[in-house]
C-alpha cells in the first residue's frame, strides 16, 4: 500500500510543526498525546 | 542503483539465479509426478527429489529420511507441534515454549491449549534469549516437547540451542526448533546440536516459495507424528500431497549453497552489518540495538531510533525497503510482540527498525541506506517534542501523559 502524494506531500512539507519561545509571557506550554503511538505536540 | 534498495533479507531473500537454472528443467520439460512409478516421467521426478532430499539433508547434519518436504516453515510448525501433541498425549500434555516465538508457534500453542494442553512461555532475557535454566526450571514431569526458536526473526537473537537439546535429550523430552532464520547464516547440526525436530523454509536463504521441510529424527530418540494433512501417503505417511518437484529441487540446490557458501555469506553480511552500525552510533545519539550484540545472527541489525515514531521513518527512508516493530507497519495493532517480551519499552518499540543484509548486498547500497536513516533522524527529531523536551533536561519518564492513541 503506497501513500497518497497529499500523506507524502505533509510529511515533506509539514505544516504548523516548530517551538514557540516558552520564555514569553504570551505563550503557555502544555504537553498531550501518548508517546507509545508516535502522536504528541 | 536502482531504488527502493532492498534490506529486508529476513522477510524473504531473492531466488538465487544458481537455484533458478536448478529448477527450470523441473517448471517446463520434467514435469513427472514423483508418485507416478510406473514410467519415466515418475522416476525422473522421484529422483530429483531424492536428490533435494540430500542436499537438504546434508545442510543441517541429517540424514535424507529423516526430511519431509512441506509448503514452508508455518506448516513444518504446524505439523512438528499438533503432530508431536497429538501422538504423546498419553505421556503428557504439558509444551514449554517462549514468548519471542514466531506466530506461526504461539498460535498453533494457543489452538493446542484449547485442545486440554498447557502450554509455558518462556520469558527471556533483555536481550531476547532463552536460557538453559530457564527451560530446565520449566520443565515437568508431563512436559512432551519444547519448542524454541533457533534465531529470532526479529532481533536475531541466537538461542544457547546446544545446551538445551543436552538438557532436552537427558530429560526425555523432545525438542523442536525453528531454523527458518538461522540456516545458512549459523552452522546447524542436528546432531552436535541435540535437535529432534527442526523447520527450514527455501525463500529464506535464496530459494523459492511455497517451500520447506520438517526434519524428523528417526534414531535416539525415534520420533514419530501424527499427520495434519490426510490424503495418499507421501513423505512417508507425514505428509500427503503431490509434491512440489520444481519447489523441492530448487531448495535442495539453496540449502547445497548455504551449506556451501555458509562463510562466505557470513562475513560478507556481517562486515556491512558491522560498518552500518558502526556509522549509524557514531552520527546519531539515543540509538539502541534491540537484541544480543554478541550472540545474534550476522545479517541482522534492529535498531531503535529513540523520540522517532517507526511509521513516519519508514517514510522518511521509503528509498530502502525494511520492516518496523511499529504497530503502525503491521496488520496487528499491537507493536513488536517480541520487542515487549524483552522489556523494551513501547515508546522505543514504536521506533524500531530491521535492516538485513543478504548475499547482494553491496557496500555502496549499505552507505546510501546509513545517509538516508541519519537525514530522516535528524529531520524527524527537529519536529519532535520529545527529542526538544530530552535535550532541555527532562526526564520523560517522570512525564504523565494525558489521553493518546
Amino acid at each position: 500500500m503506497a501513500y497518497s502524494d497529499k500523506v507524502i506531500d505533509h510529511y515533506n512539507n509539514p505544516r504548523n510543526v516548530g517551538s514557540l519561545d516558552k520564555q514569553s509571557p504570551k505563550v503557555g506550554t502544555g504537553v498531550v498525546g501518548a508517546p507509545e503511538c508516535g502522536d504528541v505536540m | 542503483m536502482k531504488l527502493p534498495l532492498y534490506f529486508d533479507y529476513q522477510a524473504t531473500t531473492p531466488l538465487d539465479p544458481r537455484v533458478l537454472e536448478a529448477m527450470m528443467p523441473y517448471l517446463t520439460n520434467e514435469f513427472g509426478n514423483a508418485a507416478s512409478r510406473s514410467h519415466a516421467f515418475g522416476w525422473t521426478a522421484e529422483k530429483a527429489v531424492e536428490d533435494a532430499r540430500a542436499q537438504v539433508a546434508a545442510s543441517i547434519g541429517a540424514s535424507p529420511k529423516e526430511i519431509v518436504f512441506t509448503s514452508g516453515s508455518t506448516e513444518s510448525i504446524n505439523l512438528a507441534l499438533k503432530g508431536v501433541a497429538e501422538l504423546y498425549s498419553d505421556k503428557g500434555k504439558h509444551i514449554v515454549t517462549s514468548e519471542v516465538e514466531h506466530k506461526a508457534v504461539l498460535d498453533t500453542c494457543k489452538r493446542l491449549e484449547s485442545e486440554g494442553y498447557t502450554v509455558t512461555y518462556l520469558k527471556p532475557t533483555k536481550t531476547g534469549m532463552v536460557t538453559r535454566a530457564m527451560v530446565e526450571e520449566a520443565l515437568r514431569p508431563d512436559t512432551i516437547l519444547v519448542a524454541l526458536m533457533w534465531a529470532n526473526n526479529e532481533v536475531g537473537t541466537l538461542n544457547p540451542v546446544r545446551e538445551i537439546g543436552e538438557l532436552c535429550h537427558a530429560r526425555g523430552v523432545l525438542f523442536f526448533t525453528d531454523a527458518t532464520q538461522a540456516v545458512g547464516k549459523v552452522p546447524v547440526d542436528v546432531q552436535t546440536d541435540h535437535v529432534d525436530l527442526l523447520c527450514l523454509s527455501g525463500h529464506k536463504l535464496y530459494g523459492p516459495k511455497g517451500v520447506g521441510a520438517l526434519y524428523v529424527r528417526r534414531k535416539d530418540p525415534r520420533v514419530r507424528l501424527v499427520a495434519q494433512m490426510d490424503g495418499g501417503g507421501h513423505e512417508r505417511g507425514m505428509r500427503s500431497g503431490t509434491l512440489n518437484v520444481p519447489g523441492i529441487v530448487g531448495l535442495g540446490k539453496a540449502c547445497e549453497l548455504a551449506r556451501t557458501e555458509l562463510a562466505k555469506d557470513t562475513e560478507h553480511s556481517r562486515n556491512l552489518r558491522d560498518y552500518f552500525e558502526s556509522r549509524i552510533f557514531a552520527e546519531l545519539d539515543h540509538v539502541a540495538l534491540n537484541g544480543d550484540r554478541e550472540q545474534r545472527l550476522p545479517n541482522n541489525s534492529n535498531l531503535s531510533f529513540a523520540y522517532v515514531e517507526g511509521e513516519s521513518m519508514i517514510m522518511g527512508i521509503k528509498d530502502i525497503a525494511v520492516s518496523s516493530g511499529s504497530a503502525c507497519t503491521s496488520a496487528s495493532l499491537e507493536p513488536s510482540h517480541v520487542l515487549r517480551a524483552m522489556g523494551v519499552g513501547d515508546e522505543l518499540a514504536h521506533s524500531s527498525i530491521r535492516f538485513g543484509f543478504g548475499r547482494k548486498t553491496t557496500r555502496e547500497e549499505v552507505d546510501f541506506a546509513i545517509d538516508q536513516v541519519v537525514k530522516a533522524v535528524r529531520r524527524l527529531r527537529e519536529l519532535s517534542p520529545l527529542y526538544e523536551m530530552v535535550k532541555e533536561g527532562i526526564d520523560l519518564s517522570t512525564v504523565q501523559w494525558q489521553g493518546g492513541h
